[in-house]
């Protein structure tokens, strides 16, 4: 059966072959590479909440330590969008994004960590 | 053709692009994932590069996407219709001006572009690469779609071009 009986011509042969190869490389990358698939909420170390990831954008109302935070889900990140404890430094940490990045608010004893796969990710590892 | 029949001609295509787009959310076309589709306003824009010009189809792809955010999509569907379409006419005119595709490979480029800019765009603004590994099943399905709409393309260009002829007064 020749291409060009088909209309075909061999960038078209290329480009399909092309492109059947980066779906493979990119569904390679995901198996090997998983970005943050869990977000929990950890309030005096107990964990109170669990968000699957990616997911639609989501408010959650946690209270703790006498403090109210609200905690922001939007696709495959997330944050402490607001809460009353006097530092803020939990609310200004931002989004993260990062599979073993996590946001602390220490007067609530509230902890946000994200986890990919089974393990955390390492920064670095030194021998 | 040249002038005002042009431009009207232009007009006519960006609303049967919109059409075609409406036209195909209507049809439950089993697809494997949401937010996959046929593409069939990309006929339209094939149409416009091969027998209009390049800058015509991006006139018409503009249009098109706008008019379709406003009055069907949402406005916050634009920039994902528009980064996808742009890009797709960016691909579909280098593919064609290449001479190494045929209106397949070049639907087809079309195809996996309008997808890899959609995609892109969520990516960005979900701040979340995991959103490009949607691109492993998106680019196969291009595959078909773009060579399904390469077929529809033949099909209608005749049909096409008869209008044109009567369209242009000759």
């Amino acid at each position: 059966m020749r291409l060009s009986r088909l209309g075909l011509r061999a960038g078209d042969v290329i480009l399909a072959g092309g492109l059947l190869l980066a779906s493979a490389a990119i569904a390679a990358a995901l198996l090997f590479f998983p970005s943050a698939v869990r977000a929990t909420v950890l309030c005096g170390g107990e964990p109170a909440l669990r968000i699957a990831l990616p997911c639609e954008h989501t408010f959650y109302e946690v209270e703790s330590g006498g403090f109210h935070l609200t905690i922001e889900a939007e696709g495959g990140r997330v944050r402490v969008a607001g809460s009353d404890c006097p530092d803020q430094t939990c609310v200004r940490t931002g989004w993260l994004s990062r599979s073993g990045s996590a946001a602390a608010c220490v007067p609530a004893g509230v902890v946000l960590s994200l986890e990919g796969g089974d393990e955390p990710s390492v920064d670095g590892v030194l021998r | 053709m040249k002038g005002a029949r042009r431009i009207a001609l232009c007009a006519a295509l960006a609303a049967a692009g919109m059409i075609l787009g409406f036209l195909e959310s209507l049809i439950p076309f089993p697809m494997p994932l949401p937010g996959m589709k046929l593409g069939l306003a990309n006929v339209v824009t094939l149409f416009a590069l091969y027998r209009l010009s390049a800058r015509e189809a991006l006139a018409i792809v503009c249009v098109r996407c706008t008019l379709s955010a406003l009055l069907f999509g949402g406005i916050a569907s634009l920039p994902y219709s528009l980064a996808g379409a742009l890009l797709a006419v960016a691909a579909m005119e280098l593919a064609r001006r290449s001479g190494w595709f045929s209106v397949y490979g070049v639907s087809v480029a079309g195809a996996a572009a309008h997808g890899v800019g959609q995609v892109s765009v969520a990516a960005v603004a979900f701040s979340s690469a995991a959103m490009l590994g949607y691109l492993a099943a998106l680019l196969p399905v291009s595959l078909l779609t773009g060579g399904a709409m390469g077929l529809l393309f033949q099909a209608f260009d005749r049909a096409f071009r008869v209008a044109m002829r009567n369209f242009s007064g000759r």
